[in-house]
């Protein structure tokens, strides 16, 4: 049987190495223009990829040269039995004809781990760089340039798969067989061209996540090489060296082999499960359904996949806007929608149904803690904006300070979508549209009002006033305002010194009240006074009055009949009204009689002061009267 | 046969799909797009819906936002017309009106960073623009107790300015301008309060002082009062002891007649109440009634009746 040539071999080895680097540069300038960050790990992966191609060319070249070198011993050896020359060649001779073969041997045993360790940290190095340097994260597939990409792409990728496949097919040929690590890696490089033209073509309809989602699995395919390599890298050393069985390198991946071999995942699997239980599964007729309507079931998948795009739930707080080939159809309500699909129909979404708030005059997180007073002194939050108030010149103020008053002003808008036509058409960022005229709103607002009047009681007009103001503003972008609260409105703390005089005015004002009210109140104390005695004085005068015209009344009737009975009985009228008036005036009184005669003769020094009883009895010989219940017990 | 069909209905689809991608594009109601034919763009946008194409490279589409761009600009110090400085920021709202001039300038830029050059060739005129138009203003016309602020006639003119501008050199009408916030320059705010401070210091003083003044006020106008009532009501009580008087007069005419009667009896009175509390009375035995004391004890012969 004629042996096999091995130079076809070699030269699709060096097709496939500069397959592979052109792959590589193109992809990795591709990845860059493109932004496709599946196309910069293709880069990479196709970079690995060539030298594999080097080593299976030296591989072949040396197992031609050792042949031929044995041809070449063979030949001289025959000729020097047939010339009658005795006894065998020189040693030395040997050694310098097999010099191909001894270096293949060096290549199987000293190259190729070394190589398959150089692949293992080339992978790891790909790997870890592109995680670590943010590459994939930071990557977006530039939309305007994704068509290219793809056009690109899918060339390259189909150059790959013939490649490929043609060196998967050489690798079937035992003396060919290094062309299957060779195809393996072209396989790998095929798939991840097929990703980035689907990364690339979601890119263009500015979905940017595919792009990274493929290139994250393509650093996790790389990564699954990368242990299998180590593994058979360290394997290899425990491997046994039979004769006659082929040696198969580190490098050249198991895993890769299943892409590049047609049929070869299934026979492989079935294989597997053969050896596992013992008999023929891959025989069984569940086992032969499921071989053959895999890939209707795979389709049907993605047909199912596609279908849903004909259904799009709105939820409770949302409203969808519908459009037919870009065009305005309708605007639906919360519940399932049924559509055309993706892309006849599209459905945006928007939160219409949902209140929102925005907090205007600070920015920042609360300064202020739950449990901690809240007063003008100190700062809300971490930044408070000062709003300009409108003033009146006081006088107190330099020519080149501005007559205006700051305010800290922190309020509260809440706004719902009222129109989601308007909300979407009308401007690209409606949010910030909302947020600027609210601002604007609130600083025009208090520039025309009194310090005073904002803090007090014209608040809440103030609430109420900018309400209608911004709602007039914000018809136009399909939004309505719900309420505006003003949470705070006081002076800019500053260095606390405002704060401090506002308090003080306060205290002022407090203490104005104050003296008015004791003012008030002890006038009416006064007041009050004042009328009790001049109504005690006008009774007064009207008992006065009463006495004096019913006493007298009385007094001349009574006298009237005093005087016909002193008329009538004279003295002794006189006498009985004398003896009653001592009898009535001298029953509670002390009495002394002196029994003395000729008593004005005599001149008597009397102390009537209490006590008396001493006295009295130092007078000797007065005799004492005992006249009345209440008097002086001896 | 099954896995041909199976086979041709997939290539079909793709097929199918990579023409459709390749001849035909979709412009949505928020966008235009510009059809460039080798790089040469067609005289009208193409408005939203379903259009045409030869594939690339002999045609490409570049799509542009039609909807308003909602822009903040930077914090920026100027001065007004009476020499004061403040700090406003703006928000600028803008839309591409011309898409063949905003083409030329912006076109190659990705659809995404097209809005980002766009409005970094905007800003420079829209300061400048800011800047005119507030130094034809005064400071009152942005904040004034007395005067309505004038903030659309300024956001106007500066948006109308603007939009001259840049509509002729970039495409690009400028639609709204917005002053969002408006400060005073650090250094001007300090004096500001001060003389917040000392404006609100004086005005406590003046209250406080008021208050007082009032207070007074209220008090000595109460004293004032309660002395004029005490004396009419001091008055009236004089004028109506007076009118009893008057009235007690025809009964002293009873009293005439027996006058050491009623002088008599008035001392009784009157010493009928002198007596009344602590008075110790000291009585002469001359004195009736105990008188009895020292006149003769009558005896049996001279007790009337006893004529023995």
């Amino acid at each position: 049987m004629a042996r096999l040539d091995r130079k076809p071999a070699e030269l699709a080895a060096i097709a496939g190495l500069i397959v592979q680097l052109l792959a590589a540069a193109l992809a990795l300038w591709f990845g860059y223009y493109s932004g496709a960050a599946t196309a910069k790990v293709l880069g990479w992966a196709a970079l690995i990829g060539a030298p594999v191609a080097l080593m299976a060319l030296l591989s072949l070249r040396l197992n031609r040269l050792a042949e031929a070198e044995q041809e070449e011993w063979d030949r001289l050896k025959a000729e020097r039995e047939a010339g009658g020359a005795r006894g065998s060649l020189f040693e030395e001779d040997e050694i310098q004809a097999f010099a191909a073969r001894n270096r293949l041997r060096i290549l199987e045993r000293y190259i190729g781990p070394i190589f398959s360790l150089v692949m293992v940290l080339a992978l790891a190095g790909v790997v870890v760089g592109m995680v670590e340097l943010d590459t994939i994260a930071s990557s977006a597939v530039v939309a305007d340039k994704a068509f290219i990409s793809i056009a690109f792409f899918f060339a390259m990728g189909f150059v790959l798969f013939l490649m490929a496949m043609y060196a998967a097919g050489m690798s079937r040929q035992e003396a060919w067989r290094p062309m299957r690590a060779v195809g393996s890696y072209l396989m790998l490089s095929t798939l991840l061209s097929v990703a980035t033209v689907v990364a690339c073509f979601a890119g263009s309809f500015k979905y940017e996540n595919p792009d990274r989602i493929l290139a994250y699995c393509s650093l996790g395919l790389l990564s699954i090489v990368l242990l299998e390599n180590l593994l058979n890298f360290i394997l290899d050393f425990y491997r046994p060296r039979v004769g006659g069985v082929e040696a198969r390198p580190a490098y050249d991946s198991r895993l890769l082999g299943l892409l590049s071999q047609p049929g070869g995942v299934f026979k492989t699997i079935a294989a597997t499960l053969d050896y596992q239980f013992g008999f023929r599964v891959s025989q069984t007729w569940f086992y032969r359904f499921l071989e053959q309507a895999i890939a209707p079931l795979l389709l049907f998948q993605l047909l199912t996949l596609y279908g849903l795009s004909c259904f799009v739930i709105i939820g409770p707080e949302q409203q969808g806007v519908r459009e037919r080939f870009g065009k305005y159809v309708s605007t639906e309500p919360p519940g399932l929608c049924v559509k055309w699909p993706w892309p006849v129909e599209n459905v945006y979404r928007f939160t219409a149904n949902k209140v929102e708030i925005i907090s205007l005059g600070h920015s920042g997180a609360r300064t202020v803690g739950e449990n901690e007073k809240d007063v003008w002194t100190l700062k809300h939050y971490e930044k408070e904006f000062d709003v300009m108030v409108g003033a009146t010149q006081s006088g107190l103020r330099k020519r080149d300070v501005p007559v205006v008053n700051l305010l800290v002003a922190s309020a509260t808008v809440r706004y719902k979508i009222s129109d989601v036509h308007k909300w979407y058409y009308e401007s690209v960022d409606p949010d910030k549209l909302v947020d600027a005229i609210a601002n604007r709103e609130v600083n025009m607002y208090f520039a025309h009002r009194d310090i005073f009047q904002l803090m007090g009681p014209k608040r809440m007009a103030a609430a109420e006033d900018l309400k209608a103001n911004m709602n007039k503003e914000l018809e136009p972008l399909g939004a309505v305002v719900l309420g505006v609260g003003l949470e705070e409105v006081h002076p800019p703390v500053g260095d606390g010194g405002v704060p401090k005089a506002f308090h003080g005015l306060i205290t002022a004002v407090t203490q104005n009240q104050i003296d008015m009210l004791n003012a008030q109140a002890e006038a009416k104390r006064v007041m009050n006074a004042v009328q009790g005695d001049a109504a005690a004085a006008k009774y007064e005068a009207q008992t006065y009055y009463t006495d004096r015209i019913a006493g007298i009344e009385g007094a001349a009737k009574r006298f009237e009949a005093q005087a016909q009975l002193y008329a009538l009985a004279g003295d002794v009228f006189k006498m009985r009204e004398f003896m009653s008036a001592l009898q009535d005036g001298l029953t509670d009184v002390r009495k002394y009689v002196l029994a003395v005669r000729k008593l004005d003769r005599e001149h008597l020094r009397l102390n009537l002061e209490d006590p008396l009883r001493t006295s009295i009895e130092s007078l000797g010989d007065f005799q004492k009267v005992e006249t009345g219940e209440s008097s002086p017990k001896k | 046969m099954s896995k041909h069909a199976f086979t041709v209905v997939v290539a079909v689809i793709i097929a199918v799909s990579l023409l459709m991608y390749m001849f035909a594009f979709t412009v949505p109601s928020s966008k235009v797009g510009l059809v460039l034919t080798f790089g040469n763009p067609a005289d009208k946008p193409a408005q939203a819906g379903y259009h045409f194409k030869a594939p690339w490279p002999i045609q490409e589409v570049r799509i542009f936002e039609n909807r308003l761009f909602a822009e903040d600009g930077r914090f920026k110090e100027t001065r007004t017309g009476d020499g004061f400085n403040v700090i406003a920021s703006l928000l600028v709202g803008w839309r591409i009106d011309n898409v063949l001039t905003f083409n030329k300038n912006f076109g190659r830029d990705k659809e995404e960073d097209r809005a980002k050059a766009a409005w970094s060739a905007l800003q420079p005129i829209i300061q400048h623009s800011a800047e005119a138009v507030m130094g034809t203003h005064q400071l009152q016309d942005l904040v004034s107790i007395a005067k309505e602020p004038q903030y659309s006639e300024i956001e106007n003119a500066i948006a109308a300015k603007a939009s001259a501008e840049a509509m002729e050199t970039f495409g690009m009408k400028v639609e709204l301008v917005k002053i969002k916030r408006l400060e005073l320059p650090e250094s001007v705010a300090g004096q500001v309060y001060q003389s917040m401070i000392a404006e609100r210091n004086k005005e406590a003083g003046d209250i406080e002082s008021a208050g007082k003044a009032q207070a007074s006020e209220v008090r000595t106008r109460a004293e004032s009062e309660s002395k004029q009532i005490l004396a009419l009501a001091r008055s009236e009580a004089e004028k109506i002891k007076g009118e009893g008087d008057a009235q007690a007069k025809q009964y002293y005419q009873v009293f005439a007649k027996y006058p050491e009667l009623e002088v008599y009896l008035r001392k009784l009175r009157a010493m009928r109440a002198m007596l009344k509390e602590k008075t110790t009375f000291v009585l002469d035995v001359t004195m009736p009634p105990v008188d009895v004391f020292v006149q003769e004890i009558p005896t049996a012969a001279t007790t009337p009746g006893n004529k023995n």
